[in-house]
């Protein structure tokens, strides 16, 4: 079932290393890079350290779906060489699958493969020094065993799990069981010319953050901080959006009392026009398609989010309906600039979060590529 | 259902037909091209061309995705579409991939004004504004985009609505004066341009005998070419290297602390002339370094930032590890002796300093290092070394949107909460040199006719457009003025004999300062062209100067040089590479200027 990549070099404590060396000494040896990555990573290794670099040739990464949003960040992951990445995918590739998925190829016959199977060997020719698994199935990921789930990101160490274009439902119990595997959890896709990133790094997640040098300190010490991050069944619960934002710790609206200038930078129409598709999709079981009804539907549930979370009403007095139309046509088309504005910001903080430095998205970024917008915002996490 | 159906739903029939029709240029196949180029073709846009000088390198690998181990030394735009077509082989993609340079002189107007729009995708500001000015002169409309570290932009330039890159002027190249490279170094990039910018060409670079510069300081120039030469010379011979060092680090020293004036300035370090044997015996004392303000608050602040941890000595890594001052001149008589057998095995390879090139980089360090000792300056590893000559390029993100309908500036920050920020684009710089200027086309056989005669013709032909007025002009080719009011003795010559050739300006300049400078672009005749050349059909309404607030003096002297002083100073003095007659006559001190145009971008760091 599982395909492993042969040449690649052990570059994670992989289940099978058991034989005469220890973990420890598995681990010291990763820590050293060869002369030769450090030859190939030069240009980061300048941009963010040696011992960052080490922490990512020591992480492993679970991909989720390969159905299109994936490719952007397995590529961006793969290149900046972190230690080794597991990819699952059940399904087959289809013709449209080659609009967003670069990693097909279709010369040779990606159509119709198992979409790993498809991917591995482009994934393995952008660098060699990666340790690859590929397992054409997204079994125990589907359904709702959140317990076989945590079996498996233990047994496979996973560090992160990245899960792309699958249901708000089914996102939720993954960020559950990532949260008692200890793993950090990411939730991304993209409808049509939006996109957005979940992340859940866990109750406490410490990273470091180089402050802007100045004229007085022109070489400032790093700044150790701690983020509480929340759930995302718990970031989208409803219940305590009455609050305002000052007790958003405690589930309060992000929103609510928020001033005009703030509300006006946030753009909360975004992440409500984004959950709102979210609780389409539970209530329906699927994404909108355009068909009719499903335009009124969309902005009703929109427009009572937009109520329920308190937005300032003078900056925010209705939902763009340009935005509700869009996403009620679009959900379930993707276009590749948008995958790769969205991969590539979702693989940074990736990155960001395997080496804890510098400050990570908390906790949802929406992007709207149509506009060049791509906001942040914080749902059941303490104001900063 | 194919694999375009998505990006035609999400277009729609119209837009999508357009980027089924529009041929769009990408100039440059690096880090921004790759993606750029992908999202593309697989967006489907069907006729794209790609135009880049460079070849692949190792360190190109971790981020330009589209070229592999076996692709080193090969052209980046050739191996770029040939990977790129891969994402799209059905749909009847075009990618017309050359590898070459966007300055030469086939791709002139005419060949821009064949694009819907150009993308750029460059790593240096030359280029950038290259491009810039001919769509500026083609009306085309530009995507601009650039990176340093995990920020980026795009910039979208449409001619007479958006500012262009020229609008604002950019912060000047970092640069030296000459002495300071050349006998008073202070700081380690000092010893690192010296290094690379000057002894490097003295010693390996084109022989500059026959340079116009020479002119400028012949006597000086000539004792000074005579004495590399003999230097030059040298390196075939036994102990080639060690005589450089000699010359260079022993009596050319002691040359310079001869001359006491030098060193009495405040704060001016006395130079320690540096002894071969004594070093490699281990008996030479080098002077303690001096210390910086910016490394005094390092050493307050520790090895808490992880830049610094990282390149310590203790590093096995051959880029990161701290020389002593015998391996730096071991390294130095090794680099030099590799440097020197290229040079001869194939004299008529003239060699350039590539970061790449282990042999040039580890010359440079050498020298960059026991000049520093000699100075009294920390040295530095070559891993920093690097870090100073070239920039920073790395980014995760290289992307850009395939849709240039709706204009706004897009900006990739580094501030948490807001990681990509639109903004409204400005309005063009009524001032701005570049795209405000009046552009011609203008067909010529250039060996057939003359200056004078096209100026005249050109005088009539721009009658309909003047009016009443006169046009009374200087005219320049580049920085060269090919004559003025007072000055005709280039007319009789033919164009080619002045060196004017497609791909070059012909540009009238207004004595009155009414007008904005006229260009006329130099192109190919047309086949079977009756005339030698010829004009656009319609002559075009000329751009006016911005009226002067200024009060104009009297006084025709004291005109001339206020005229002289506000060209230095305002945005309207974008026209820098034309300079005035009154210009040239300034003798200012030539300056060393850090070539920022040998990596992937913009930024030069200066730890």
């Amino acid at each position: 079932m599982a395909s492993e990549q042969p040449q690649a070099p052990p570059a994670a404590p992989a289940p099978a290393a058991n034989g005469q060396i220890t973990e420890g000494e598995l681990w010291l040896s990763l820590a050293k890079l060869t002369i030769d990555e450090a030859s190939l990573y030069d240009r980061q290794i300048r941009l963010w350290g040696l011992e960052a670099q080490n922490k990512m040739r020591s992480s492993t990464v679970l991909v989720l779906s390969l159905r299109s949003l994936a490719h952007e960040t397995i590529k961006n992951l793969v290149l900046a060489g972190i230690g080794r990445m597991i990819i699952m995918d059940g399904e087959d590739v289809t013709e449209e699958d080659l609009g967003g998925g670069f990693l097909f190829r279709e010369e040779e016959g990606a159509v119709g493969k198992n979409r790993t199977e498809a991917a591995l060997p482009q994934i393995a020719s952008l660098n060699p020094l990666v340790n690859l698994t590929a397992l054409p199935t997204l079994e125990p990921f589907v359904g709702g065993d959140k317990e076989k789930m945590v079996e498996f990101l233990e047994k496979e160490k996973v560090n992160v799990v990245v899960a792309c274009d699958l249901a708000a439902a089914q996102l939720e119990t993954i960020d559950a069981a990532a949260r008692q595997a200890k793993a950090m959890f990411y939730g991304a896709g993209t409808y049509g010319f939006y996109g957005y990133a979940f992340a859940d790094l866990g109750e406490t997640y410490e990273y470091v953050v180089t402050p802007a040098a100045t004229s007085v300190n022109p070489n400032p010490a790093l700044v150790q901080k701690t983020a509480r991050y929340s759930t995302l069944e718990a970031s989208i619960d409803k219940t305590n959006w009455s609050l305002d934002l000052k007790q958003a710790e405690n589930g309060g609206s992000p929103f609510r009392g928020l001033s005009r200038q703030d509300s006006k930078a946030l753009q909360p129409q975004l992440p409500i026009a984004i959950l709102a598709v979210w609780e389409f999709s539970k209530r329906n079981r699927q994404l909108p398609t355009g068909t009719e009804g499903q335009v009124d539907e969309l902005a009703k549930i929109a427009e009572e989010l937009r109520v329920k979370l308190g937005v300032n009403e003078k900056v925010t007095p209705s939902i763009d309906a340009a935005v509700i139309e869009h996403l009620a046509a679009h959900a379930t088309h993707f276009f590749a600039p948008t995958l790769a504005i969205v991969g590539g910001l979702l693989a940074q903080d990736v990155l960001r979060v395997l080496s804890h430095k510098d400050t990570p998205i908390a906790n949802l970024l929406v992007v709207d590529s149509l506009s060049g917008a791509g906001v942040v915002s914080r749902w059941a996490m303490a104001p900063v | 259902m194919g694999r375009l159906s998505h990006a035609k739903a999400l277009l729609g029939p119209q837009l999508f037909a357009k980027v089924r029709d529009t041929p769009v240029l990408i100039v440059g196949a690096g880090g921004i091209g790759s993606e750029l180029l992908k999202n593309l073709v697989l967006v489907g846009f069907t006729n794209i061309e790609l135009l880049d000088l460079d070849t692949i390198d190792l360190s190109n690998l971790n981020r330009q995705f589209l070229f592999r181990k076996p692709d080193i030394g090969k052209s980046k735009s050739l191996v770029a579409a040939a990977t790129a077509h891969h994402f799209n082989p059905s749909s009847g993609i075009k990618i017309n991939a050359r590898h070459g340079n966007v300055k030469d002189s086939e791709n002139d107007i005419a060949w821009i004004s064949k694009f819907g729009f150009v993308m750029n995708a460059l790593d240096n500001a030359d280029a950038r504004r290259h491009v810039n000015k001919l769509c500026a002169a083609a009306d085309v409309p530009l995507i601009e985009s650039g990176t340093a570290g995990y920020l980026g932009q795009v910039t979208p330039i449409i001619p007479g609505e958006t500012e262009c890159y020229d609008c604002n002027p950019k912060p000047p190249p970092k640069s030296f004066p000459v002495c300071t490279i050349r006998a008073t170094p202070s700081e380690p990039i000092h010893c690192i341009v010296w290094a690379k910018s000057y002894l490097f060409g003295k010693l390996f670079g084109e022989d500059d005998e026959a340079g116009d510069e020479a002119e400028l300081d012949k006597a000086k120039a000539e004792g000074e070419n005579a004495a590399f030469r003999e230097v030059r010379r040298l390196l075939s011979e036994e102990n080639g290297p060690q005589r450089v060092f000699n010359k260079v680090f022993n009596e050319d020293i002691n040359r310079l602390l001869a001359m006491e004036d030098m060193w009495k300035v405040a704060g001016r370090i006395k130079p320690v002339a540096l002894d071969y044997d004594a070093i490699m015996d281990g008996t030479f004392v080098a002077p303690p370094p001096r210390t910086s303000a910016a490394q005094a608050a390092a050493a307050v602040n520790g090895t808490a930032n992880g830049n610094a941890a990282a390149s310590a000595s203790t590093s096995t890594l051959k880029d990161q590890k701290e020389l002593t001052l015998k391996e730096n001149l071991e390294l130095f008589i090794d680099s030099c002796a590799r440097l020197a057998a290229r040079s001869i095995a194939h004299p008529d390879v003239v060699l350039s300093f590539d970061k790449d090139d282990d042999d040039t980089l580890d010359f440079v360090v050498a020298i960059a290092n026991l000049r520093a000792t000699a100075y009294s300056i920390a040295t530095r590893t070559r891993f920093q070394v690097k870090g100073f000559i070239v920039m920073q390029a790395l980014s995760l993100l290289k992307r850009k949107s395939a849709e240039a309908t709706k204009a706004t500036d897009v900006y990739l920050r580094s501030i948490p909460h807001l990681p990509l920020a639109p903004s409204a684009p400005v309005p063009p710089n009524e001032s701005c040199a570049v795209c405000r200027d009046t552009y011609i086309p203008f067909k010529a056989d250039v060996s057939r006719c003359t200056l004078g005669e096209v100026l005249d013709a050109a005088k009539s032909w721009l009658q309909a457009s003047l009016g009443e007025n006169e046009l009374e002009c200087s005219v320049l080719e580049g920085a060269r003025v090919l004559a003025d009011p007072d000055f005709d003795d280039n007319h009789s010559r033919t164009l080619k004999d002045l060196d004017i050739e497609r791909g070059k300006m012909i540009t009238l300049m207004d004595e009155d300062d009414k007008y904005r400078p006229i260009h006329f672009c130099l192109l190919e005749p047309e086949a079977n062209a009756e005339t030698a050349f010829s004009f656009p059909e319609t002559a075009p309404a000329l751009a006016l100067k911005p009226v002067q607030v200024k009060e104009r003096s009297e006084s025709p002297e004291v005109e001339l040089v206020e005229a002289a002083s506000r060209k230095r100073s305002e945005p309207d003095s974008g026209h820098d590479d034309l300079p005035s007659k009154k210009r040239k006559t300034e003798t200012e001190e030539p300056e060393v200027v850090v070539d920022d145009g040998d990596d992937d971008d913009d930024i030069i760091i200066i730890e």
